[in-house]
């Protein structure tokens, strides 16, 4: 079954170009991300002299309003909203899983109590929660990650229930139940395999998903706090120089756009190989 | 009949969670509530009496249920800020949200409708790749970073629409909101209808390779009378959910649009009131938001079972 998904996705990039442009895009967001250092600018660095310049060669992107250099803030952007991004999957995607599979496959009360919670969870407004819970918590990276994994797992609880459910009732899966294997070694051994290519789709779209709640929390600032350079930030910031300096707004948003696009776009070509029509 | 008291508990019950989780984001706010009222020639008896009668000495249990008693009541507190009603504020913000909302969800469904419909039929042709297109920059798009742009061209550049507010300084006429409303409207258009449109499409599809859709093919039937009179009406019915789902967004869907085009609805109070740490007035919105997310949501079930009979005989 394994190689078959292998194969599948290899078919799917070969016969869609616009899928491997999306794959390199994030490679190289990545690259660049985790690579930031050999741009040896500081993004921090003030310069009263080199206010609001158009971009040049010394500074490709400009400076903004304090003189620093815009490429490199927008590097440095890039690795907090990746990283944000990426932790906040890993955390709902975990949550998810977890509370999916125990969800269904214990069944009766605690499927009810846990269903019901995910219910009241995704009937509260996503956004309007998130600078809710910003009241409470101190902005940073940390508490940004934990808000936006708390508050996206709900959908991945889902899929992990349902298919968990669906499969409980396969032979492999009784018949490891009665040869007495573990709750826990069941689910982990022959149930989450098998889910794996859905909850893959669902993580890679959370990806997204993330990136533009992190993005929109910084823009408000009550995300990533300056000096911190991110992309939602450098936005906000953008808005008093739109006059002068149209190029601060161009520059974070569009980085924001092209990452969120790829994102979306690899969760849809991973889906149509996974679950082929 | 069975189904609906079961789904009516089943509301009764989220809406119990949403307002524990509220009531409990209420206390777990940093700050104490006496000292908004103590001034500093009260003394110790005094403010011990004040917290007495605030019922905060009660046990939590008991603070919860007087909170939610008064919450039915549709007495939501006073707002920290101001000291005025809660619900009265969040009444006078809610139609700048619903005008700027509700226009920009019909113009999106509209949109959904045509393109939807016509891209799920010739699907894989050059009008569906480019609506995909589309879609995927409307989902991916920052909000923000759409609205600043058209600021930046419309307003600043070209000076054609005037760049925030809902109106001009003394001008209360129906032209001068529209005036307003473009950019806007725009903006929360683009990301509905990319949204709207991969329902539609999807279903569409579905619906196409159906048998009626080829028994009327077979009659000779015109291919846009199959469409409009047939087909829409089946692809319709997964919208119900989509649009009861959106409901809620008719009153906070809104905040980023709202905050960058300084448009005065629900969503900058909202923002207004983190940024202020007024929490009668945070946790006003948010249970009213609740509220209204869980009525579209039992509304799109009633519709749903209005709209298919298979689902209303097989469950009542």
């Amino acid at each position: 079954m394994r190689e078959n998904i292998w194969k599948n996705i290899k078919l799917g990039f070969k016969t869609n170009k616009l899928a491997i442009a999306g794959a390199v895009m994030i490679l190289l967001l990545a690259l660049i991300s985790i690579f930031a250092f050999l741009y040896p600018v500081d993004p921090n660095a003030l310069s009263a002299t080199e206010r609001l310049q158009l971009p040049t060669t010394l500074h490709p992107f400009g400076t903004d309003d304090m003189g620093r250099d815009y490429l490199a803030r927008c590097i440095y952007g890039g690795r907090a909203s990746l990283l944000v991004g990426f932790l906040a999957m890993i955390l709902s995607t975990v949550l998810g899983i977890v509370i999916g599979s125990i969800s269904g496959f214990v069944g009766g009360a605690v499927d009810a109590v846990l269903m019901r919670i995910v219910d009241a969870l995704m009937s509260l407004p996503t956004f309007l929660i998130m600078i809710v819970m910003n009241a409470y918590l101190k902005p940073g990276i940390q508490n940004i990650v934990l808000i936006i994994g708390c508050l996206t797992w709900m959908n991945i609880a889902r899929i992990v229930r349902g298919e968990t459910i669906s499969l409980n009732e396969r032979e492999y899966v009784i018949y490891a139940k009665i040869s007495g294997q573990k709750t826990t070694a069941t689910i982990l051994k022959h149930i989450l395999p098998n889910i794996m290519p859905t909850i893959i789709v669902a993580a890679t779209m959370n990806i997204a998903n993330a990136i533009l709640m992190e993005s929109a929390l910084s823009f408000f600032g009550l995300g990533i706090q300056p000096p911190t350079a991110s992309w939602g930030s450098m936005l906000s910031n953008s808005q008093r120089y739109i006059q002068q300096a149209p190029y601060l707004a161009l520059f974070p948003g569009l980085l924001i756009l092209l990452t969120v696009i790829s994102f979306n776009y690899l969760g849809e070509v991973l889906r149509n190989v996974f679950e082929p029509k | 009949m069975k189904k609906v008291v079961n789904r009516l508990i089943q509301c009764i019950l989220t809406m119990f969670i949403v307002s524990i989780l509220c009531f409990a984001l209420t206390k777990a706010a940093p700050g104490d509530p006496v000292l908004t009222y103590v001034e500093p020639n009260m003394s110790e008896e005094y403010i011990a009496n004040l917290r007495e009668s605030m019922g905060l000495t009660k046990p939590l249990y008991e603070q919860y249920f007087i909170w939610l008693g008064k919450i039915l009541q549709g007495n939501f507190g006073n707002s920290l800020m101001n000291n005025r009603p809660v619900l009265t504020q969040i009444m006078e913000r809610l139609p700048a949200t619903v005008i700027l909302m509700g226009t920009s969800m019909v113009l999106g469904f509209l949109i959904a409708v045509l393109l939807g419909l016509y891209s799920g039929k010739n699907k894989n042709g050059v009008l569906d790749k480019i609506t995909s297109l589309f879609c995927y920059v409307g989902i991916s798009i920052p909000t923000f970073w759409f609205g600043i742009m058209l600021i930046y061209l419309l307003s600043v550049n070209l000076h054609l629409l005037p760049s925030i507010g809902m109106h001009s300084e003394g001008d209360r006429s129906f032209g001068d909101l529209v005036l307003h409303m473009v950019m806007p409207c725009a903006v929360l258009t683009f990301a509905n209808a990319s949204q709207y449109i991969r329902y539609l499409r999807s279903s569409t599809i579905t619906e196409m390779s159906s048998d009626y859709v080829t028994v009327q093919t077979a009659y000779g039937m015109k291919d846009s009378g199959i469409l409009f009179h047939h087909v829409l009406k089946n692809a319709m019915l997964p919208m119900i959910t989509v649009l009861g789902m959106s409901l809620q967004s008719l009153v906070s869907g809104a905040i980023i649009t709202e905050q960058v085009f300084a448009w005065p609805g629900i969503g900058q109070l909202a923002v207004t009131a983190v940024t202020q740490f007024d929490y009668p007035l945070i946790m006003g919105i948010t249970m009213f938001t609740a509220l209204l997310v869980v009525a579209g949501n039992l509304l799109a079930d009633v519709l749903y079972a209005v709209f298919d009979p298979r689902i209303r005989k097989g469950s009542c």
